[in-house]
């Protein structure tokens, strides 16, 4: 299976509205997800000001 | 031409190990209607505490005085008359130097029992213009110094306490008299001419951190070594937030071209318009993650910049300097600015004032302050604070 990519916003908003634990998931995967998963930080993904995401 | 220099003055300070003041005493003052530049240097007799009150009220007054051009010989009589007298030593006594020079004239310069400046070009030493003792009739047995420097673009002149000239006095075979002023000149030309353009910052910092290696980390009096060095500023540019009309967003991108050293871009949306109309894109990788602390983490935008998060980051930078907090404690997009802001001269802050509407979620579990606000008290900080020269545009 090919390798699953999570972008994860590093933003004003989604920060402080829960990214920065989600930063911390690279550290705390479950064994059974390991080496399945990346991780990227994105400077704004603009999700923030998306009306369709309540934002 | 003259408008263009910028005169970079500062410190480097140890207190005598056990002590817990430092018992020398730096001051800067800035005249800005005059283009003035005062710096006063005190040591106090003795050390700790009551050496601490002793320079802290001869740079007061020092500065004081020399901003309002009183005579050198009253000034430097109010100073020692209104000095208590040391109950054990039976003298009141603090030595100076004082530094005064307006952009386009000579630097005068007055001492007073510390350590004679030394004044480079280059790595070469440059003799005063002008030499004489001012004696005062209260005080026969303490002449004052007073020397006229003439000073172009890239010279420095370096004040130091005895407490850098005498390290290792009387304690290593191999400096018995101290490192003394001739150590001091031979180490800064070394420095400079491993790096002609070492900051004032750096070069005190690594005169200060010699003379305190000379007794093996231990400071057995208390170490300071100011530094001034007249030269072309180093600009930076902090841009931030996105334009308030979007048609301005390529013009606003184009201020990010001084190179990657120099510029910081803050804010998600800001970094998106970069990448947008420069063509770059933001790399933030999983070491930058890891090592974030508690800011977000900080990106590269190559050929750009550095990319940080924008109102969370500025608002730690903003107490850090308001706070005068150390640098190397913070997390690391505040530090990584800070220490920018520490190697420039002159700041320039490009802002876009549009207000990111989401910021004003009441679900965000934080009071987010508006870009603006924020920047101008930080311009206002550097300049009085730090020195800087700070410049804002608006978009």
């Amino acid at each position: 299976m090919d390798k699953v990519t999570v972008e994860i916003c590093c933003g004003t908003a989604c920060y402080l509205l829960g990214a920065a634990r989600l930063m911390e998931l690279e550290a705390n995967l479950p064994e059974e997800l390991k080496g399945k998963v990346e991780f990227e930080a994105k400077a704004c993904l603009g999700m923030c000001n998306d009306d369709r995401l309540g934002g | 031409m003259a408008e263009e220099l910028f005169i970079e003055m500062e410190c480097a300070q140890f207190t005598k190990t056990g002590q817990a003041a430092c018992g020398d005493d730096v001051r800067f003052l800035t005249v800005e209607k005059e283009n003035r530049y005062i710096a006063a240097l005190s040591d106090g007799l003795g050390s700790g505490v009551k050496a601490h009150v002793l320079s802290n009220m001869t740079t007061t007054m020092a500065l004081r005085f020399l901003q309002s051009n009183l005579p050198t010989l009253e000034s430097v009589e109010i100073i020692m008359d209104s000095l208590p007298v040391c109950e054990v030593r039976k003298i009141s006594y603090a030595t100076f130097s004082l530094f005064d020079f307006a952009l386009g004239g000579r630097a005068k310069i007055l001492e007073m029992g510390n350590p004679g400046y030394i004044h480079l070009r280059g790595t070469e030493e440059v003799k005063p213009a002008s030499e004489h003792k001012v004696v005062s009739a209260h005080w026969p047995d303490r002449g004052v110094r007073e020397c006229e420097a003439e000073l172009k673009a890239g010279d420095r002149i370096i004040l130091c306490s005895d407490g850098v000239t005498q390290a290792g006095m009387g304690e290593r075979s191999d400096y018995k008299l101290g490192w003394r002023r001739s150590g001091v000149l031979k180490y800064a030309r070394e420095r400079i001419s491993a790096d002609p353009e070492i900051s004032a910052r750096d070069l005190s910092a690594a005169i200060a951190a010699e003379s305190v290696s000379i007794t093996y980390g231990i400071c057995r009096d208390d170490v300071t070594c100011l530094v001034i060095f007249l030269r072309q500023p180093r600009v930076m540019r902090i841009l931030s937030g996105p334009p308030f009309r979007p048609e301005n967003d390529a013009e606003f991108a184009r201020q990010a071209n001084l190179g990657e050293d120099h510029v910081v871009v803050c804010g998600g949306t800001t970094a998106n318009i970069l990448e947008r109309e420069l063509g770059v894109s933001v790399k933030i990788s999983l070491a930058d993650m890891r090592s974030a602390g508690a800011l977000p983490p900080v990106g590269k935008m190559t050929g750009v910049g550095l990319a940080t998060e924008g109102i969370l980051t500025l608002g730690r930078v903003l107490s850090a300097l308001e706070e005068g907090r150390p640098i190397d404690r913070e997390p690391r997009a505040a530090r990584e600015i800070l220490s920018r802001m520490m190697r420039h001269d002159r700041i320039e802050f490009v802002i876009g004032t549009k207000v990111n509407e989401c910021h004003q979620d009441p679900n965000i579990p934080q009071d987010l302050e508006l870009r603006r606000s924020v920047v101008r008290r930080m311009a206002s900080v550097l300049e009085k604070d730090y020195r800087k020269i700070v410049k804002l545009n608006f978009y």
